[in-house]
């Protein structure tokens, strides 16, 4: 019985250990959707997206945050806005709540080589940004920019 | 109308000490050199090298209430644009529409100018009470003659406390830099 139990208390403690490391934390989701249109979609939009997604991991030391992808279709249904419908930039914090109450959300749309960037920040507190660029390359420090809004944002009023 | 106390360009002492040097003078060209001596005996303070300042003209609307978390945040604005010679000049009535057209939908409106300025930054806020800590914010940045926004930035929290979001960052859309996309 003692050496069943000594073998069964380890493999127990080795199942709950991701969980218990991350006792006090909770777990958060973020959606994110490349909103670049499939006709404009280049090697270099999908790089600037890419970018963009990479900055969300920067204040994600304790792993507690979930990016979920999301498609384009299914992220209008659950909006409400068809294709060709209210441009995503002009989404309101009602659209985002019906796409998921409980999570941030992250919409992007990158075209450097027409020099467009339209992003939309949902942040884990009620708030909604919206950054626009036009006619102007995206430049190392432009980019830069953007990850601080995007950070800021995102994490604005967050408390554990 | 909110008025922003922005302080206007600042120059780098160290670089503005530091005289600048032409080929001519590297070549030893002493008559370019002598004329220089006698038009500047007292070795009166030369303009920084490089570009000057770009102009900047400042434009805040207010379509809200007036309060202090919106002032406060307007100041913290005016210090970022401290490397800028910034012109504080009060908007037309036909700029407000415009600028609060902006601020709603992003589109641009179809004025013929904005003032003779290298960059125009158009600032709307509206707090959406007194006391409160509610408030939307646009900064949308121009270069006329275009109408089109190179930067339409606007944010909408129900809670806002000062000094938690920054406004630093904008000025890179002013200002030239590298191209990372050029390969």
């Amino acid at each position: 019985m003692k050496i069943r139990i000594a073998i069964v208390i380890p493999f127990v403690l080795a199942l709950l250990w991701p969980s218990l490391a991350n006792a006090g934390y909770n777990e958060e989701r973020l959606i994110f959707v490349n909103m670049t249109p499939d006709a404009k979609t280049t090697a270099l939009s999908g790089e600037c997206v890419q970018q963009v997604k990479s900055y969300l991991g920067a204040e994600n030391e304790y792993g507690d945050l979930v990016v979920e992808k999301m498609g384009e279709t299914k992220l209008r249904r659950r909006a409400g806005v068809p294709k060709g419908g209210l441009p995503f930039t002009q989404w309101t914090l009602a659209h985002t709540r019906r796409i998921d109450p409980g999570a941030a959300i992250v919409l992007v749309d990158c075209r450097p080589e027409e020099k467009h960037f339209d992003v939309l920040i949902k942040g884990f507190q009620n708030g909604l940004v919206r950054v626009r660029v036009r006619e102007l390359e995206l430049t190392a420090q432009r980019l830069l920019s953007i990850r601080q809004v995007l950070l800021e944002h995102l994490w604005a009023y967050y408390a554990v | 109308m909110l008025v922003c106390s922005c302080s206007s360009s600042k120059g780098d002492s160290s670089e503005r000490d530091t005289p600048a040097t032409s080929p001519a003078e590297d070549k030893g060209d002493s008559t370019k050199a002598s004329k220089a001596t006698v038009a500047a005996p007292d070795a009166a303070p030369k303009p920084p090298p490089g570009p000057a300042p770009k102009s900047v003209r400042l434009v805040v609307h207010n379509t809200g209430a007036e309060n202090k978390l919106v002032t406060s945040e307007l100041n913290h604005l005016g210090l970022a644009l401290s490397e800028f010679t910034v012109t504080s000049e009060a908007a037309t009535e036909e700029e407000s529409a415009a600028a609060e057209g902006f601020a709603q939908q992003e589109s641009p409106a179809l004025l013929e100018s904005w003032g003779a300025f290298e960059h125009v930054l158009i600032v709307v806020v509206n707090a959406k009470k007194k006391k409160s800590d509610q408030f939307e914010g646009t900064i949308i940045i121009l270069r006329p003659p275009s109408s089109v926004p190179l930067l339409y930035y606007r944010f909408d929290r129900d809670t806002f406390e000062e000094g938690k979001i920054t406004f630093n960052w904008f000025h890179s859309f002013m200002v030239d830099g590298e191209d990372v996309t050029a390969k």
